[in-house]
This record gives C-alpha cells, sequence and structure tokens, in this order.
C-alpha cells in the first residue's frame, strides 16, 4: 500500500505520457525517443548533482551559472593545446573549477553557516560574472580541431544510443552508487534527516556538506561541457534557469526541499517525465512559450500529491 | 463537570479508543496515565477537536459541546497545553500570550488594520501573570527568556483564554525543578478559580503529588479511576502495565579501582569550569542540576571528548542524548539505519556500507533490548517513543564503548520501557563498562548510581554517596528553595 502512495505521483503524471505513447505513433518512433533521451541529458546531471544536495537538507541554485562556466572553461582549453592534449586541458581546467566552486558553496554553509539560498545565489552571480568577464559576452567557439571533433561525439551516437544520453546514465548511476551503496550516501540521508543528531551521532557533518556541494558542481560542469558541445560554441547566457528545472525535476522525483528524503531514481524519472511533456507540446505544434508555464503546473500537481497522499498517511497512522 | 462518555476511535480495523469514558470534576487536578500507544494522546486529541471520534458523547456542566474542530473545541471551552512551544521569539511576552486574541483586551473593532495599543496589552499580561504568580516581565522578548520560562509564557497564553477546562500534555517533561514548582502553583490556582484540569504526565511522583484522581488506560480502554489519596505508585504503574512491573535492581555495586577516565579541571568557558572527576570502571556516576547549573553542557563535553582528540583519555564514548526527537533519531530512516550508523562512523566514508552487519547486528538489539518492531526495516519514527529510546541504547551500543554519557534514559517513556532501559544500563555495568548518567529524574539517579555529583552555577558543588541518598538530600544540594 505504501509503495503505492510513493510512487502515486509518477502513476498521476506518467498517465498522459503513456497516452501519448499509445495514441501518437510519432512519439513512439525511436527517433524521438532517441531525441527524448539526448534532450533530458543535460538537466539530467544537473539533477543528480542537485538531488543529492537536497537530501542533505541543501539545495545549489549556482548550478546553471556553473555550467555555463565549465563550458567556457573548457572551450578555452581547445584553444590552450592542439589535438587531444587541448582537450584534455579543457576537461580538466573546466572540473577543477567546478570543485572549486563547489568547496566554496560548501564552505560558505558549513563553515560561516550561511543558508544555502544565499551561499548558492551569491555565488549563482559570481559564476555569470565570471563567464561575461572571461568570454567578454561573445560566443566562444570549437574551431576545427580536436576540440570541435570532441563536441562533435558528444553529440553523436553510440551502438544506437545517444553518447550525452549514455553519460546521463553513468552520472545517473554513480550518484546511485554513491547514496545507496556508500557510508557517505547513508550520512547524506542522517545529515538531511536530523543534523543535530549526525552531529551528536559523530557524523562528520561539516565534510560530508563540502564534499557534496563539490559533487553537486562537478555534475553541473559535466552537464556545462555537455550544453557547449550541443551548440559547437559556449554561450556566456548558456544555463539560465537550469538550476530551477533541476530543483523541480528533483522535487517531482519525490524530494523534500527540508531534506532526508529523495531518491536518484525519482529524479531520473522526473526527468524524463519533465522532457517527455515537452516533447509532446513540440508534436503537437504548441509554441515552447508554454513550456515554462507547463513546468510550473506539473511541479505544483505533483507536491500537491505528495502532501495530499502523505497527510492521509499521517492520519492513518496517529 | 466534563464528562465524556462512550469515546470511540477506530482507524480502519485498529480499535484506538474502546469506549472510553472520563468525568473530570469542577475545581480537580485529573491525571490521565497510560503507557505509550494506550489511548491518552488520542483521547487528548478527541477533546482538543484534533480528531474526530466514530461515537460518544462529551458535555460541559451538563451540556452537550460540539469539539468538531480545534476552534470550536476552544469557544466551547476547552484548550490544551501542547508539548512543543510555538511562540513567536521576536515578539514581547505580552503580545505572545494575546497572540491572535489581541482585540479581546484592546477592544479594537476594526479588525486586523487598528492600531496595536501595546499599553493595554501589557497591563492585562501582568494581571495574568500576577494572578498565576508567575514571574516574567511582560515587555521581555520571548527569545531572550531562557527555556523553562518560555514554557511559561506557552502556559499562559493558554490561561489568557480563560477556558473551562486546561488539558496539561505532558508539560513537566522539559522543565527543570524550579519551574515544575511553578507549574503545580498554576494548578492550584487553576483549581481554586474551579477549573476542569487534565494533566497527562509519565511522572507518577507528580500524579501523587499534585492529582485528586487518576484515569489509568490501556489498549484503548479507561482501566480505572481511582482517587490519589487512596492509591500508591506501585498500584498505578501495575494497572499501566497489566502486571507488576518488576524494578530492576542490582545486587551490588560493580565498580572496580582501575580508573576508565579522568578529567581534571576541565571547563567550556561558559557553562563549567574547574570540574574534575574520574570514572571508574563499572561505575555508574550520576550527574544532577538545575537548568543552567552546567548539568547539560558538561555531559555534552565528555560525550564530544571522542572528536576533541583526548582519545588517549577515552577511546570512544557511546553517547544517548536527552532530546530523543530532536537530537537523536534521524526520522526518516530505517531502525536497522539508526542503529546501524554506530558502526558507519568509524569506517571510511567512501566505503560500501556493511548491510548485512548492520542488519545482523541490529536484530541483534532489537532482541536483547525487546525493541517492538516489523524488523529492522521499519521507520523509526512510526515506533514509539520508548522504541526509538531503545534503538538510540542500541545505536550507542553497536560499538561496545568502555564510557557511555545517558542523558535522561527515561523521560517520556513509559514505566515499562523505563524499567528495561534500567535493566540494560545495569548490564553495561556488569560487563564491565562506565556509565555518566545525566538526568532530572531524582528516583532513577538514586535507584541507579554508585555516586552522585551535584553541579550548581557550573561547579561540582557536592558529591553524595549511597548511605547519603534521598530526594530531600539530592533537592537541598540542587539549591531548590
Amino acid at each position: 500500500m505504501i509503495p503505492w502512495r510513493r510512487w502515486s505521483i509518477f502513476i498521476v503524471l506518467a498517465a498522459p505520457v503513456i497516452a501519448l505513447a499509445v495514441l501518437n505513433p510519432v512519439f513512439r518512433q525511436p527517433g524521438n525517443l532517441f531525441n527524448l533521451w539526448q534532450q533530458a541529458s543535460i538537466i539530467g546531471i544537473l539533477a543528480v548533482g542537485q538531488t543529492m544536495v537536497i537530501v542533505l537538507g541543501g539545495f545549489d541554485l549556482s548550478v546553471g551559472a556553473v555550467a555555463a562556466l565549465a563550458g567556457v572553461i573548457c572551450f578555452l582549453g581547445f584553444g590552450v593545446g592542439d589535438g587531444p592534449m587541448g582537450v584534455a586541458v579543457g576537461i580538466v581546467c573546466a572540473l577543477a573549477v567546478c570543485g572549486l566552486i563547489g568547496a566554496m558553496n560548501g564552505s560558505l554553509v558549513t563553515r560561516l553557516r550561511m543558508t544555502p539560498l544565499i551561499a548558492t545565489l551569491g555565488v549563482l552571480s559570481l559564476a555569470r560574472g565570471a563567464v561575461l568577464v572571461i568570454s567578454d559576452g561573445q560566443a566562444i567557439y570549437a574551431e576545427e580541431g580536436a576540440g570541435y571533433a570532441f563536441a562533435n561525439t558528444l553529440q553523436s551516437s553510440f551502438l544506437g544510443m545517444p553518447v550525452s544520453g549514455l553519460l546521463f546514465l553513468a552520472v545517473a548511476v554513480v550518484g546511485l552508487v554513491l547514496l545507496r551503496l556508500t557510508i557517505y550516501g547513508q550520512f547524506i540521508y542522517a545529515v538531511g534527516g536530523n543534523e543535530k543528531a549526525a552531529l551528536l551521532a559523530g557524523i562528520p557533518v561539516a565534510k560530508v556538506k563540502i564534499i557534496t556541494y563539490c559533487f553537486c558542481s562537478m555534475a553541473a560542469g559535466i552537464g556545462g561541457i555537455l550544453l557547449a558541445s550541443r551548440t559547437a560554441s559556449a554561450l556566456p547566457n548558456a544555463g539560465v534557469n537550469y538550476e530551477l528545472q533541476a530543483i523541480t525535476a528533483v522535487v517531482i522525483g519525490g524530494a523534500k526541499l527540508s531534506g532526508g528524503k529523495g531518491s536518484v531514481l525519482g529524479t531520473v524519472l522526473g526527468v524524463l517525465l519533465l522532457t517527455a511533456i515537452g516533447n509532446a507540446l513540440n508534436l503537437y505544434n504548441i509554441s515552447p512559450f508554454w513550456q515554462t508555464g507547463v513546468t510550473g503546473a506539473i511541479l505544483i500537481i505533483a507536491v500537491a500529491i505528495s502532501l495530499l497522499t502523505g497527510e492521509a498517511e499521517k492520519i492513518g497512522s496517529a | 463537570m466534563l464528562s465524556m462518555k462512550a469515546i470511540i476511535k477506530n482507524y480502519g480495523p485498529i480499535n484506538v479508543l474502546n469506549a472510553v469514558d472520563l468525568e473530570v470534576r469542577n475545581g480537580e487536578v485529573h491525571a490521565l496515565l497510560g503507557s505509550n500507544g494506550a489511548g491518552k494522546s488520542t483521547l487528548i486529541k478527541v477533546l482538543g477537536g484534533l480528531v474526530t471520534p466514530n461515537s460518544g458523547v462529551i458535555s460541559l456542566d451538563g451540556n452537550s459541546i460540539d469539539v468538531s474542530s480545534p476552534k470550536r473545541s476552544l469557544s466551547a471551552g476547552v484548550a490544551i497545553v501542547h508539548q512543543e512551544t510555538d511562540l513567536v521569539p521576536e515578539l514581547s511576552v505580552a503580545e505572545n500570550i494575546f497572540l491572535g486574541m489581541e482585540s479581546s483586551v484592546t477592544g479594537a473593532e476594526n479588525g486586523f488594520l487598528s492600531r496595536i495599543n501595546r499599553t493595554l496589552l501589557k497591563n492585562a499580561a501582568s494581571e495574568l501573570l500576577r494572578r498565576y504568580g508567575l514571574d516574567v516581565a511582560p515587555g521581555a522578548k520571548v527569545a531572550d527568556l531562557a527555556p523553562g520560562a518560555q514554557q511559561i509564557v506557552q502556559i499562559a497564553r493558554v490561561l489568557a483564554l480563560e477556558s473551562k477546562v486546561v488539558i496539561f500534555d505532558e508539560p513537566t517533561a522539559r522543565l527543570g525543578q524550579k519551574d515544575r514548582d511553578v507549574l503545580f502553583r498554576i494548578f492550584a490556582t487553576l483549581k481554586n478559580e474551579g477549573k476542569k484540569l487534565i494533566f497527562v504526565t509519565h511522572y507518577l511522583d507528580e500524579v501523587m503529588l499534585v492529582a485528586d484522581r487518576a484515569t489509568i488506560m490501556r489498549d484503548g480502554k479507561d482501566v480505572a479511576t481511582l482517587e490519589t489519596a487512596q492509591t500508591s505508585v506501585q498500584e498505578i504503574s501495575r494497572l499501566m502495565v497489566g502486571d507488576d512491573v518488576r524494578l530492576p535492581s542490582r545486587k551490588s555495586s560493580q565498580a572496580d579501582d582501575e580508573i576508565v577516565a579522568r578529567f581534571d579541571n576541565i571547563s567550556d568557558g561558559r557553562a563549567f569550569a574547574g570540574v574534575s572527576f574520574q570514572i571508574r570502571v563499572g561505575e555508574i556516576i550520576g550527574v544532577l542540576g538545575h537548568l543552567g547549573s552546567g548539568r547539560h553542557e558538561i555531559s555534552r563535553h565528555i560525550a564530544r571528548s571522542r572528536s576533541n582528540g583526548r582519545r588517549s583519555e577515552t577511546r570512544h564514548v557511546g553517547f544517548v542524548p536527552e532530546d530523543r526527537r530532536g537530537e537523536g533519531i534521524f526520522p526518516q530512516l530505517a531502525v536497522m539505519e539508526n542503529v546501524g550508523l554506530g558502526l558507519l562512523t568509524k569506517k571510511r566514508m567512501f566505503s560500501l556500507m556493511p548491510r548485512a552487519k548492520m542488519k545482523a547486528m541490529t536484530d541483534e538489539y532489537i532482541r536483547a533490548l525487546q525493541i517492538k518492531t516489523n524488523g529492522g526495516g521499519q521507520v523509526i519514527s512510526t515506533l514509539s517513543g520508548g522504541n526509538q529510546q531503545k534503538a538510540i541504547f542500541a545505536r550507542a551500543l553497536i560499538n561496545e564503548p568502555s564510557l557511555y554519557v545517558i542523558e535522561c534514559p527515561t523521560v517520556g517513556v513509559d514505566v515499562k520501557a523505563g524499567a528495561e532501559l534500567h535493566a540494560a544500563i545495569f548490564s553495561l555495568v556488569e560487563r564491565g563498562a562506565s556509565v555518566l548518567l545525566a538526568t532530572d529524574d531524582l528516583d532513577e539517579a538514586i535507584r541507579l548510581c554508585d555516586r552522585i555529583l551535584i553541579m550548581r552555577n557550573g561547579r561540582i558543588a557536592q558529591e553524595l554517596l549511597p548511605q547519603d541518598y534521598s530526594r530531600q538530600a539530592l533537592v537541598v544540594a540542587m539549591g531548590a528553595g
């Protein structure tokens, strides 16, 4: 009975998607499903990192800006060395900078006890500011060569599956293993569930938080490199509002913003659901301008369902 | 008179209240007793309009009353002092007391946009506080008050409602001795005014002290209503549990001469200073003291000493915190995860969770401590208070440390579970561990401890040995009165 409740959000929200798959032959074409997976992958990767931070009891508003910064740094790196060397420099530098930003988020939240809202909002502006200064507000293109080839590869397919989608899968698996199978993951649930108790039980709370913010930023970095590869250029306004989409997906996936609850699997389903609905709007030639509003409606419906069913649960066990 | 007749409440097939009767006379303090899960909080929720019964009649002074919602219950004359405080910390005492009912004091007729007359509020508050003999400044900001004083403000807020029936739901669980006396003075005033008081508590000695009659509930039924003057703690606890609670005892002190931990002149720079004592192998040492005496801080200090580089002195300290819900349990996690967490903090963070070992050890402790669960996978917040407490015990036990810091182990725990927890503490010292027991429960300290340290003003004011033990001696030593 309780598992049913846990998945009730998906049952309600997946119903239109399933109806779509049955009614619309274009939707279920392999080509469209390939696109759907590819479209979901960037927000998906950001959302996996976000899941960990939200389960921890925080959230990270900086991921969209951090993704843009990662794209800019990575594409600058392509120009440094020739061939694969440049690609390696670009990726390593981008992810290293993201790791540092994550450490900064984590330190502000733990050492200075800032609320995640303020800390990551500030870092959002810092990262976006850095993007604008470094790029001088201009798009940075991957020139012909290894960088360009790399960007192309990320957008190609492997064994009939999108490379970006496989990357999303890989990040999700890493997130799943960390959260579900390691001691570190258990500590994340514990800190999110009751931080005071976690501290008294001897969990290194600050360390867990800083590491988790690092992971989240690095996931954002991977997403940002993928995003830049899509347009073969790092755009200064890339990833605007991605943090909100990622948080929306996590919440639809059953996580609580107060922490202690959430799962990578739920998040992945949430991302796929959001993308599928966007995809459907396209298929029926509905203006993409509708999509933001629809996303908002889904978020509110999802949370309403979880609150209503949660309430029923509470009364039943009183 | 308040009368509840044949109250029935079912949740599906589960019978929570099974034709319960309760009568509270005018000017009476009526204790409502029972183990966790006996149905007393559901009965209170029925009165408060939070739970709608399937059937039953409730009447007040001869007229049947409508308690179908909290608002209706309140206007029918039933008010509840809840366990948790829900004050607005940035507002003054007076503003908190009359929060939401300002117009009843100031007589403003223009709704919530009219100006608040703070002077009138303050005067009304100080009159109310004086009437009940409460020593709180009506102009003080609630955030600046000590927790005990905040609790008193919370109670004053309910008193301001001038209800005919006042229900106190475990009001003393978080009060120091001094604030308890204040509370019992409030009881006396309310009695004189002919109010009907319902007092829900786990402390049977308080029942004998202040209640006129007591109704004992067990398994959703009122099993007896007794005059406290004609009963005893033993009879009440027997009725609560159903059979005699055998209080555990140990034959003799297990204390050895070997010293497990030595604290020389320790201080935390704020709450206590210059504290020195030693804990011997197999010893239970009690630490008592009022709020602000440093008792709480010193037990925290020692519990934390494991992470302070004091490893040479105490290898590992098993810790059972006092505030179970706030500092003990991880509410969303399973019992197994709550217990097994004790194993994890010693391992490398990026290694796999030893699930099999956690499960096996949790099952072992579920058996040993008689934790009532559907298995280790059950979410801990769905257990009763006593069983949650046992799970937190198990977490501390799982590393088999040589020293335990245990704070108020039986607060909010029913008599039977409390006895089992005491037995668990005895078996710890029998196996050679040592226990520092920080508690507010004098009987608990007297029964369990080999030595009692009394804290006052951040120092050890006195050390008592068993031959000096008595409730009175402890109260005097702690500086009450």
